[in-house]
């Protein structure tokens, strides 16, 4: 496979409409009538390839995302397995199965409740993509497909993504599938371009900041499913402190991977007080983490604005400590690679990413209800280490604080397929039902 | 005023023939002694008089540590504000100035050589607050003080409690236009930029005569039109008939004694060409730092600016700021933020939450 391919192509609105004409017919001769098992194994055999160490696709992947995302080239080759091996065969079926109640709905008419029913994808899907975190936009391609739509992926820049090397590799794998996908970038606000992509689509699926799905919102002719923005934040209780080492590894982990930047990053952790050790103390055991992390999965690029924002966090932190407030720094010793803030005061507060994180001790749990309040429509995951006993009372303050999901400290970066991203499920957000009740009632 | 106050009031007066290093050395020892938040942070440092001999080596106090502690060698002539920001809850930065002598010195004898080298005396219109409209302001201090002491007859501000009276500066202009008497503008950036408004939406254009120039300060904070440097040049030579040459910005903070001025006039009446920067007055010195590591940075580089300014005799000489820019020619020039970077990813930053709060 050639790796040399260009970055990805900047369309002009006639070769759009063109693209989207191809898309369109490709599907139909393609995709339609095509069976689902056999849809899942072509992508199947995509996804092995990328888990293969060996693969070209590997490979090619490990030497182009670290310069095209920033990210070192350890966290590059860390994470590729934990994204692709989420899409295997079994749980992208286990995933359809729990979202649509049977696989065949897909493929034909299946008996129901007032006859028969059956599930069908829009034609085509516009996914528009902000960022290029790996991983990222790879669901929508994947679920797209299932449900045997085409999908026209608009990326943040001409840099090559994964998406990108998703789409080489079907291609190879099987070109008739890999017609009913294309990847194409244009300036962000170029009209012309934007209008075509939204009106002649059934569905846009857009992330990035509300003000740029607010700006799309508007646009778009059929349905639109927009990500926004989310702040994701751990919780450890005092049971939980009794194996603090541990703990501060995994809790630095959920931070150090994709070195802050995705909705499940955590931004801050809270500690309950009267555990084992106080909050203040596992602050140090944090930083220490930190600083291991830091040999294994290097930090990569960051923005000079994210520095500065490090350095006035930090500023901040030394002169309140200077001025006797119960603050703490912890800083790494070279450059802005880690902080780690202990602050008493509980509000909760994003921190500046790259690795930054802020501790605040918690009296009682009860405290979260209104801390988390300000943040709702904000909130995304919680990684909580807590005892058995405590669960279920965690789970319903969190899930009634908007929490979308709850995991063990150390699993935030690594959801499940089945995860309900934003709180919605993935695959039935997709489809359209039809009922038939013909010769049901005699 | 203490001996190491006078010392720098005589730089400020006459700075040939001295040694910048000396007297900063002596205002970091007179602060280090006096001023006790900044004696424990320069310890935590373990950089002190008996351990610093070069002025670089000074420890520089971010800006934000005038909204945590009160940073004085002594009880304050006055206390100036940070202007309130966006974020509402957040603390103001206090600048404690124990002798407003000093302030005023250096204040006047920057201005005049940058915005008045021809050692004229002119009427200075201001859109800039009065002291009793706003007693924590610096700038409206100073301004203040250049009308009291350079400014000509009908000088004036144009900015009281119920706003911004573009009216009656408009008639100000309009008059001085008339009377071909050449006028000197104070303004906050954003106060000039909806005169503009004013004027377009009128369909007003004025020639101001000639000699009149502007100064500008304050940016663009987050207030009315954003406009760039170039679109705003534009602007006073299209509503004003005053050239770019004349128009000279000003960069400042309130918590720094003396202030910065583009070099573009200063240098028309030295008529040297050099390209238009900000140039420090010979009793600061600024450096550029690298925001990773804080190490300076050669001329050009992209980084961090850091003052130290012999004027904050009163509070603390070194300040490390967030502006961002380069060392260029005898000063520096202000970037700004970093364009086009773009979100990596999907994580929510503070400053979204607060425009949805707004």
């Amino acid at each position: 496979m050639e790796s040399a391919k260009a970055s990805v192509a900047t369309v002009s609105p006639a070769r759009l409409e063109t693209l989207i004409d191809q898309l369109l017919v490709a599907r139909e001769r393609f995709l339609t009538s095509r069976s689902l098992s056999s849809i899942l194994a072509s992508i199947d055999s995509v996804v092995v390839r990328f888990l293969d160490p060996t693969s070209e696709e590997r490979r090619a992947a490990e030497a182009t995302l670290p310069a095209e995302t920033g990210l070192s080239a350890e966290m590059v080759r860390h994470t590729l397995p934990l994204i692709f091996q989420e899409y295997r065969a079994e749980k992208l079926a286990a995933l359809l199965q729990n979202e649509l109640g049977d696989l065949a709905v897909l493929d034909n008419f299946v008996p129901a409740a007032g006859g028969q029913r059956r599930a069908y994808g829009p034609a085509l899907i516009t996914q528009v993509l902000a960022g290029n975190l790996p991983g990222v936009g790879l669901d929508s391609v994947i679920f797209s497909l299932l449900v045997k739509s085409a999908i026209l992926v608009k990326t943040s820049s001409s840099a090559r993504c994964l998406p990108t090397l998703f789409a080489d590799s079907l291609a190879s794998a099987d070109p008739q599938l890999a017609a009913c996908l294309a990847v194409v970038t244009w300036p962000g606000g170029f009209a012309a371009l934007e209008e075509i992509a939204f009106a002649r689509v059934d569905m846009v699926l857009a992330s990035g900041s509300d003000a740029s799905l607010a700006a799309i919102r508007p646009r778009v002719r059929g349905k639109f499913i927009g990500y926004g923005h989310k702040i994701s934040f751990s919780l450890v209780t005092k049971e939980a402190l009794a194996d603090a080492h541990q703990l501060a590894r995994q809790a630095a982990y959920d931070a150090v991977l994709f070195d802050q930047q995705g909705c499940l990053s955590p931004q801050l952790i809270y500690v309950e007080e009267g555990g084992a050790i106080s909050p203040r103390e596992f602050a140090s055991l944090l930083a220490q983490a930190l600083e291991q992390w830091e040999h294994i999965l290097p930090r990569g690029t960051v923005p000079l604005e994210a520095r500065v924002a490090i350095r006035r966090a930090r500023d901040e932190a030394e002169w309140q400590a200077l001025a006797e407030k119960d603050v703490m720094l912890h800083a790494s010793p070279e450059g802005t690679t880690w902080t780690v803030i202990y602050e008493a005061e509980p509000t909760f507060v994003p921190s500046p990413l790259y690795r930054t994180l802020r501790l605040k001790p918690l009296c009682t749990l009860d405290q979260l209800v209104s801390l988390l309040t300000p943040w709702r429509p904000y909130l995304e995951a919680a990684g909580v280490a807590a005892s058995t006993s405590e669960d279920h009372y965690l789970a319903d303050i969190l899930g009634q604080a908007g929490v979308s999901r709850i995991c063990p400290i150390g699993t935030l970066q690594t959801p499940p397929l089945s995860w309900r991203h934003g709180g919605r499920p993935r695959i039935a957000d997709l489809v359209r039902w039809i009922e038939n009740e013909e010769g049901v009632r005699s | 005023m203490t001996t190491v106050d006078l010392q720098v009031h005589e730089f400020i007066q006459q700075p040939m023939g001295k040694d910048f290093n000396v007297v900063a050395l002596k205002v970091f020892a007179q602060q280090f002694r006096l001023n006790l938040p900044y004696q424990r942070f320069c310890r935590a440092r373990k950089q002190t008089p008996d351990t610093v001999t070069r002025w670089q080596d000074i420890p520089a106090v971010p800006t934000v540590a005038f909204k945590e502690l009160d940073l004085t060698c002594g009880p304050p002539q006055q206390i100036f504000l940070t202007s309130g920001t966006t974020r509402g809850q957040d603390k103001r930065g206090r600048h404690f100035v124990p002798d407003l002598e000093l302030y005023h010195a250096s204040a006047l004898t920057h201005f005049s050589a940058c915005v008045l080298p021809d050692h004229r005396r002119l009427r200075i219109l201001a859109l800039i607050p009065s002291p009793e409209t706003l007693p924590t302001s610096s700038l409206a201090q100073m301004a203040a003080w250049v009308i009291a002491d350079l400014g000509g007859e009908g000088s004036a501000s144009f900015i009281d409690a119920t706003g911004i009276q573009l009216d009656a500066f408009a008639d100000a202009i309009e008059r001085a236009q008339h009377e071909g008497t050449p006028v000197c503008i104070l303004a906050i950036t954003s106060a000039l930029v909806a005169f503009f408004g004013w004027c377009e939406a009128r369909g007003h254009q004025f020639a101001l005569p000639g000699g009149s120039r502007i100064m500008d300060t304050g940016g663009n904070k987050g207030k009315g039109r954003m406009v760039s440097r170039n679109g705003f040049l534009q602007s006073c030579w299209k509503y004003l008939k005053v050239a770019g040459y004349y128009c000279v910005n000003e960069y400042g903070m309130t918590e720094m004694a003396s202030q910065f001025y583009d070099n573009v006039l200063y240098n028309r009446f030295r008529q040297s060409n050099e390209p238009r920067y900000k140039i420090p007055p010979p009793w600061v010195r600024t450096v550029v730092v690298d925001s990773e590591i804080l190490l300076e940075v050669p001329p050009g580089q992209i980084g961090l600016l850091r003052h130290f300014d012999l004027a904050n005799c009163g509070s603390v000489m070194a300040i490390q700021t967030d502006d961002i820019g380069y060392a260029t020619g005898v000063g520096f020039e202000l970037t700004g933020r970093a364009p086009g970077a773009e979100a990596r990813g999907c994580a929510l930053v503070l400053d979204e939450f607060l425009l949805a709060q707004m």
